[in-house]
């Protein structure tokens, strides 16, 4: 007779304890956190009544225009959309699936950004603004690709691992990602949590001007924190002569991560963006030193959100990978055959054996995800979300996503009230204060 | 995290007379602004004074600065000290004292005046710190003026804890006279050590971690141990990143982590020993004609300590 | 920037009194010479692909910084991460090099004339080091590929560092390249390698060992 279950011994935890026993090791897999924490939809938009003017919702005029960066350097990086796609690597990602989300972002007037594996030349040729990533790895990295890109972005830390390197498993590290790398064939790849030729932001400021003289100060310079620290970590980071900072929360995503990291470590989306504005007030740098929220933005009602609390973009990762079939049953594919589990519940990035070829780098698998097609879908998606995001700004009466505010929401719960200092529904209280 | 500089005199003596230590210290912080623009501070030893101490002192209040002077001068009195002079320039207070009794009795006494934040007490010494940069402290306190044996200076880029004027750099090592501390990196067990100290009866002033070091080195050398010594046992008990210099009044000496993480670089001629974050502070002190010359320096690696004395 | 400017190939600039200056000479494509009469700052002619640099004096930290191709010689010492992540052409300090000299070094060679620092080699991925006076703790830490020659001694070796026997082609391989820096005295090298121990975990979990 079963008398219920434990809380605390749930199934996954027994199954957990029972994998780390054969181990020996700490796991490893991709996709995002598990956990249930404060998130947009904890938030609600207040959209007008009798005190505003609504704007006529699918044909009035809304900008979505962003300007990132600027205050450093000659050529902010300008989008039609205030949504781009992040950083995954050539190597996490196959070859098909970097070129689809450059030609993706492309499509609707947005930014894609390398990754940790150096800039791959069908993804710049099909990119019309790339952002180059500098991490501490420096896999593939190239003077001449740097000058080549419109934005540079140094990774001090991922949402997904902060304080960590990334890794690649041997499965992936196979034949031109290894040689992009110079890595040997089939290593576990374990990226370095720190950079080369630098160790605290004192040095930092001296590595961003050297990348700034390589490129003749024309480039936005991009700092990117795993949210943590956020208050003294923005801070430095705007000191250190950012243009932008990106604040990549605990709800980020990854290839391949030590399951530890993803569920013990960082902060949620929501007061990640709330203490990062914050932090730029102090200095007296909000509005001039641009900040970008990444983490767990799965439509145009989350993006909305980010910037009603004071983010002037979004990057997606796992959401454009969701628009390229990630997690959905294709007529090449058998999920329950090839990773185990039904589509909808995988997150075996980390394995290469992605059963839509995006996460791998296995020829045949790869072939499954057509670039043109996928591109097309994941526009699709970008445009979805900036119609969303207009939709709701307009409803608030405003003809500009930018000036979307805090005072724009309201907390459904106590936590969110406090996380994203907002008030609670039905009450003038911010918790918290 | 920050810029250091420190600089030794080693003829120097009252014999021989004393140098231009406060301005070699800016001419050496000047050119690492990039490295820290929050504060800057220096403490110059070696100072010929006109009586036993020198207090510094610091108050929140430009308006009832003057008020303040006068009740940290009551506080010397009731302690058995008589005051020589004293000044305050904005909320900068500083008092000459003779003073024969423990040093600690009156750091106590004047820690309990209302208003006041005690920079530091020194029987050669002072420190001088402020928000900004150095040649703006510079300019408001004179400090390329005031001359000395030795001295060390900080340039600061605020991590963990806030910008003020108390939360510049150099901390001192309270309440012994004339040990200050400056600090680049960042302590990552400085709240569990913080407690372990103020259970011992330490005082802390500020948030800051560097104020740690400071402190530290006071218990040790509490305890009668040698300045090279408390050096080296930091090594094991601080966790971390850290490359600070330390000033007595004997002395100069640095210690630098097992990481190597915070730059650090020496020059040693047959006038000085000059420390600093990089190499273009040491720069700033070639004499003229010297300076396109090449310099012999040297970089201290991981685990290190090292101590000159006058 | 100035000096990107002046870099046409062929042509030959000297900057004088450089005064340990930042980022000097910094994302030259250009196949020129240049030379800094003195000691220079950080990332001294760093993000390079083809000039060849004469640094006379003393260099800061990641001098070479991911070098694409070219020589850069530094006549006295270099600060720590001397040739961070290079990836061709030949770095020559002709003095001491600080801590992590050669990290995660992707190519090329990285010639030390006087001792190396702590963790000099440090997730060393590819190419060769050459150490003639005396290395400093964890030569070699994680290294992945490549070689460190020592002449002189070795503090210690980091993780996954090991001693190999050298082969008769690449001792004289090692003997040429310091001939060419008018070093004779150098005649026998240590051999640091990877052990390749942490190549990979050991141990799976069901499903990457079904994919592996």
């Amino acid at each position: 007779m079963v008398m219920g279950s434990s809380q605390i011994w749930s199934p996954w935890i027994i199954d957990d304890i029972h994998a780390k026993a054969e181990l020996g090791r700490y796991r490893i897999r991709g996709f995002s956190s598990f956990q249930k924490v404060t998130h947009f939809d904890d938030l609600t938009f207040l959209s007008t009544g009798l005190t505003r003017f609504p704007l006529e919702g699918y044909k009035e005029r809304c900008n979505t225009r962003t300007v990132i960066g600027g205050l450093h350097c000659e050529n902010p990086l300008v989008l039609e959309t205030p949504v781009y796609i992040s950083g995954m690597s050539y190597g996490a990602l196959s070859a098909n699936a970097k070129v689809a989300l450059g030609k993706a972002a492309a499509m609707v007037g947005s930014a894609s950004c390398t990754g940790d594996g150096g800039m791959l030349p069908g993804e710049r040729a099909a990119s019309d603004k790339l952002i180059y990533q500098v991490l501490p790895s420096r896999y593939g990295f190239n003077p001449h690709h740097l000058v080549d890109a419109q934005a540079i972005e140094i990774v001090v830390g991922q949402g997904a691992k902060p304080g960590t390197g990334g890794m690649l498993m041997g499965v992936k590290v196979q034949d031109d990602v290894a040689e992009m790398r110079d890595l040997p064939l089939g290593i576990d790849q374990r990226s370095p949590a720190r950079h080369p030729d630098w160790l605290g932001p004192d040095d930092l400021a001296i590595k961003i001007e050297q990348l700034r003289e390589a490129t003749d100060w024309r480039l936005p310079v991009h700092v990117k924190l795993g949210a943590c620290r956020v208050d003294d970590d923005v801070k430095l980071a705007a000191k250190a002569g950012a243009d932008a900072i990106v604040i990549d929360s605990m709800m980020a995503g990854t290839g391949a991560s030590a399951e530890v990291l993803l569920e013990h470590s960082g902060i949620p989306t929501v007061p990640a963006i709330v203490m990062a504005r914050e932090a730029l007030r102090e200095l007296g740098l909000y509005g001039k030193v641009s900040l970008i929220a990444s983490g767990g933005i799965r439509s145009g009602a989350d993006a909305a959100k980010a910037l009603a609390l004071g983010a002037d973009a979004v990057a997606i990762g796992i959401g454009a990978l969701v628009a390229l079939n990630c997690n959905k049953e294709i007529p090449e594919s058998n999920f329950e055959e090839e990773v185990g589990v039904p589509a909808g519940y995988c997150r075996f990035c980390q394995t290469g054996k992605c059963p839509v070829g995006i996460a791998t780098q296995d020829p045949v698998l790869m072939s499954r995800l057509d670039p043109d097609e996928g591109a097309e879908r994941v526009a699709n998606f970008i445009n979805s979300m900036t119609m969303e995001m207009t939709l709701l700004t307009r409803s608030l009466g405003k003809g500009d996503v930018h000036s979307l505010e805090p005072e724009d929401l309201a907390a459904l719960t106590i936590e969110a009230s406090a996380m994203a200092r907002v008030p609670l529904v039905g009450t003038n209280k911010v918790f918290g204060e | 995290m920050c810029g250091v500089s420190g600089i030794l005199h080693k003829s120097a003596g009252f014999a021989s007379g004393l140098s231009p230590v406060g301005e070699q210290l800016i001419r050496m912080l000047e050119p690492m602004t990039h490295r820290g623009r929050d504060s800057s501070g220096v403490t110059v030893v070696g100072e010929d004074l006109e009586g036993d101490l020198v207090v510094r002192l610091w108050t929140g209040s430009v308006r009832e600065a003057a008020d303040v002077l006068a009740r940290a001068e009551e506080t010397v009195r009731r302690a058995g000290g008589v005051v020589c002079s004293s000044h305050h320039t904005g909320q900068f207070l500083r008092l000459v004292v003779n003073f024969e009794g423990e040093t600690s009795e009156l750091a106590a006494a004047l820690l309990e005046t209302p208003g006041v934040a005690l920079h530091s007490i020194g029987h050669t010494s002072e420190v001088i710190k402020d928000v900004g940069t150095p040649v703006a402290m510079d300019q408001r306190h004179d400090i390329g003026a005031i001359r000395g044996t030795h001295g060390i200076g900080h340039v600061r880029m605020a991590t963990e804890s806030r910008v003020d004027v108390n939360h510049a750099h150099p901390f001192w090592a309270y309440p012994f006279p004339d040990v200050s501390v400056v600090h680049n990196g960042q302590l990552t067990n400085y709240h569990k050590l913080r407690r372990m100290y103020e259970d011992q009866g330490h005082h802390f002033q500020t948030g800051n971690d560097s104020e740690l070091i400071a402190v530290y080195l006071a218990d040790k050398l509490a305890h009668g141990e040698q300045l090279d010594d408390a050096l080296r046992s930091s090594l094991d008990d601080l966790d971390g990143t850290f490359t600070y210099l330390v000033a007595t009044r004997e002395g100069l000496g640095y210690a630098k982590d097992e990481w190597s993480a915070k730059p650090l670089v020496t020059m040693e001629t047959d006038d000085v020993i000059a420390i600093a974050s990089e190499e273009v502070a040491l720069r700033g002190i070639l004499p003229p004609g010297m300076e396109g010359e090449e310099i012999d320096r040297v970089e201290p690696q991981k685990s290190e300590v090292m101590t000159w004395l006058l | 920037m100035q000096l990107k400017e002046l870099a046409a190939p062929g042509s030959e600039i000297t900057v004088a009194n450089p005064n340990a200056r930042h980022n000097l000479g910094v994302g030259i494509f250009e196949d020129c010479a240049i030379r800094f009469a003195g000691s220079v700052g950080y990332y001294a002619a760093s993000l390079l692909d083809g000039p060849e640099v004469l640094i006379e004096g003393n260099a800061g930290w990641a001098v070479g910084d991911n070098m694409m191709s070219g020589k850069i010689t530094v006549t006295r010492d270099a600060g720590a991460s001397a040739g961070s992540t290079m990836r061709g052409g030949e770095l020559f300090i002709g003095g001491n090099a600080g801590a992590r000299a050669g990290i995660s070094m992707k190519g090329g060679s990285l010639v030390i004339g006087g001792n190396a620092g702590f963790l000099t080699g440090f997730m060393m991925q590819k190419g060769r080091i050459i150490i003639c006076g005396d290395a400093g703790e964890a030569l070699g830490d994680s290294m992945y590929e490549g070689a460190i020659y020592v002449a002189g001694n070795i503090a210690s070796l980091g993780a996954d560092a090991t001693v190999e026997e050298m082969t008769e082609d690449e001792l004289i391989d090692v003997l040429t390249v310091l001939e060419a820096r008018g070093i004779t005295d150098k005649r026998s090298f240590t051999k640091v390698v990877s052990a390749k121990r942490f190549y990979n975990y050991d141990s799976l979990e069901r499903l990457e060992k079904s994919a592996l």
